[in-house]
């Protein structure tokens, strides 16, 4: 933003999420609306009826206002945001800025901050950097203050938990930040219960990146980076399963 | 006040540093250091500049000293002992601050605690007009000025609801930038100032942003009523903790003194190009009032 304040005249400011002063929010939600507008038509189209529930990641909030845009109309559809918890609340190494912030005045708008006790901004922590963001999307600030979407924080092991799952299931290497969105969806299932016709529950996850990325970091995390095989980490077994 | 330091035929100085920089007792002479001491002049204004997290608006200098500050502890309550110090001395001071710090400790309570420090009114540089209700209304109740900042790329409509709102003076942002000294001052401040006047010619303008030598200070004063130096003070105490020497003060009170000298060399002409010669008694005192 400073960069933008000196080269205004010449520059346009494109930013990746919803967040920062007006117009940017509205701006990015639009853009990104197009995510909703297909998953609903598809769904329509393939079930026959909406979703119970949609689950989305949140950092600044783009993927997750995308995928929310044109459910928030729908009052049946249940939406869900899921913040990074990094290493849980109570530890204050985190980013769930809903959950654990207090609204105030950051980068030009009005919204949840991870703030201290005079207003300064804290640092906030995730496994994911695209998590990694002590305030939010105003729109977000709103939705939960309405009451229309629910927001959680889910852990890095939680996270890291389902990038495993989704990996070995359906082969599929998520985000780290959208496996938060996955390991949010993981828990809520179960909470959704079954539908007396015996039906279960139908969510939408927005899988919102690949995790190409990230596997660095998941190689430190499962422990697969200690030189040498198998058989030299604790409990030998050639199935090299999460050392957490 | 503004307007008797302009009928003395001179613009006025106003000193930024923050409370808290390189510690708060430090800051705390250093900006009594602002005022002047002994037969030296010093400034007619002090912006008591509160530390941030996230300064958007400030370059590497007052950043720097802003993250030390809030890592050696400066709390916003210190902003007050700090306005004290400068009114102790009789000379008025603000607090320059980001929203956020005021709206946490609560604007109707950080007004009051202002008034009672003596302080005079607050430099709000994140805050727009159409925002503002509630401090509009604070700083009504408690009779403190309010300064806003508009730039060069306000548009006519903004520069005109900013204008209208302000009490006490405009800060006119010299340039599209942060903060920090440069060598040569923008051309986009007498134009910038020149809207503000064609909107409201009894408006009182202040214009920063890149202002280090008494000679810029005096050529700024030339257009406009008050000259805001901040990055070229700060720099003085961050090169004095660079050289081991935090509280050596002698840096700030030599740019202080050049600075005042600068102002009281009259009012530059617009166009002139001048000589560094700011202590000649062969300044051009104009007794006109500037822009009206």
């Amino acid at each position: 933003m400073r960069d933008l304040v000196a080269s205004v005249d010449h520059t346009h400011y494109l930013i990746g999420t919803v967040a920062g002063p007006h117009p940017f929010p509205l701006l990015v939600r639009e853009f990104q609306r197009v995510i909703s507008t297909e998953a609903r038509a598809q769904l329509l189209d393939r079930y026959g009826r909406l979703p119970d529930a949609v689950a989305a990641c949140v950092g600044g909030g783009s993927n997750a206002l995308g995928i929310f845009a044109d459910f928030i109309p729908d009052p049946d559809v249940a939406l869900y945001g899921f913040e990074a918890g990094g290493e849980g609340i109570e530890s204050g190494r985190h980013a769930a800025t809903i959950s654990a912030g207090e609204v105030g005045v950051l980068h030009g708008m009005r919204t949840f901050v991870l703030q201290d006790e005079d207003g300064q901004t804290k640092a906030s922590h995730s496994i994911s950097a695209g998590l990694d963001y002590p305030g939010v999307g105003p729109e977000h600030s709103w939705l939960h203050q309405i009451g229309r979407a629910q927001y959680e924080a889910i852990t890095d092991a939680e996270a890291m938990d389902a990038f495993q799952l989704l990996s070995r299931t359906e082969g599929i290497v998520p985000a780290l930040e959208s496996a938060h969105a996955l390991a949010g969806a993981l828990k809520l299932g179960p909470r959704l219960g079954t539908a007396e016709s015996g039906e279960r529950p139908l969510i939408l996850v927005n899988l919102s990146g690949r995790g190409d990325k990230d596997v660095d970091i998941a190689i430190k995390w499962f422990g697969l980076d200690t030189a040498g095989t198998a058989s030299e980490s604790a409990g030998a077994s050639t199935d090299t399963g999460p050392t957490r | 006040m503004l307007r008797q330091i302009r009928a003395q035929g001179r613009g006025a100085l106003a000193g930024f540093l923050h409370v808290g920089y390189p510690t708060v007792d430090i800051s705390l002479q250093a900006l009594k250091a602002l005022t002047g001491e002994g037969e030296s002049e010093g400034v007619d204004l002090v912006e008591v500049g509160m530390p941030y997290s996230d300064p958007m608006m400030d370059g590497v200098t007052i950043q720097r000293a802003g993250t030390k500050a809030l890592q050696r502890g400066v709390r916003t309550r210190d902003a007050f002992t700090a306005v004290e110090a400068v009114a102790s001395r009789g000379i008025p001071a603000v607090v320059m601050t980001y929203w956020n710090l005021v709206e946490r400790y609560g604007a109707d309570r950080f007004a009051r605690d202002l008034v009672s420090a003596g302080g005079a009114g607050m430099i709000t540089p994140d805050l727009t007009p159409n925002e503002a209700e509630e401090w509009l209304a604070v700083s009504d109740a408690h009779n403190l000025d309010r300064i806003f900042l508009v730039s060069p790329s306000s548009t006519e409509e903004r520069l005109s609801s900013t204008v209208a709102v302000c009490r006490g003076w405009v800060y006119a942002t010299s340039l599209m930038g942060v903060t920090g000294s440069r060598a040569q001052t923008s051309a986009a401040a007498p134009e910038l100032v020149r809207r503000i006047r064609d909107l409201d010619p009894s408006a009182m303008v202040g214009v920063g942003l890149g202002v280090s030598t008494g000679e810029q200070a005096r050529e700024v004063t030339g257009f406009a009523d008050l000259v805001i130096v901040g990055s070229a003070l700060v720099k003085t105490l961050l090169d004095a903790e660079d050289a081991g020497r935090p509280e050596d003060l002698s840096g700030l009170r030599a740019v202080v003194a050049d600075l005042a000298a600068g102002v009281r060399a009259g009012r530059g002409e617009r166009n002139g190009k001048h000589s560094a010669a700011s202590q000649s008694g062969t300044s051009q005192r104009s007794s006109g009032l500037v822009g009206t």
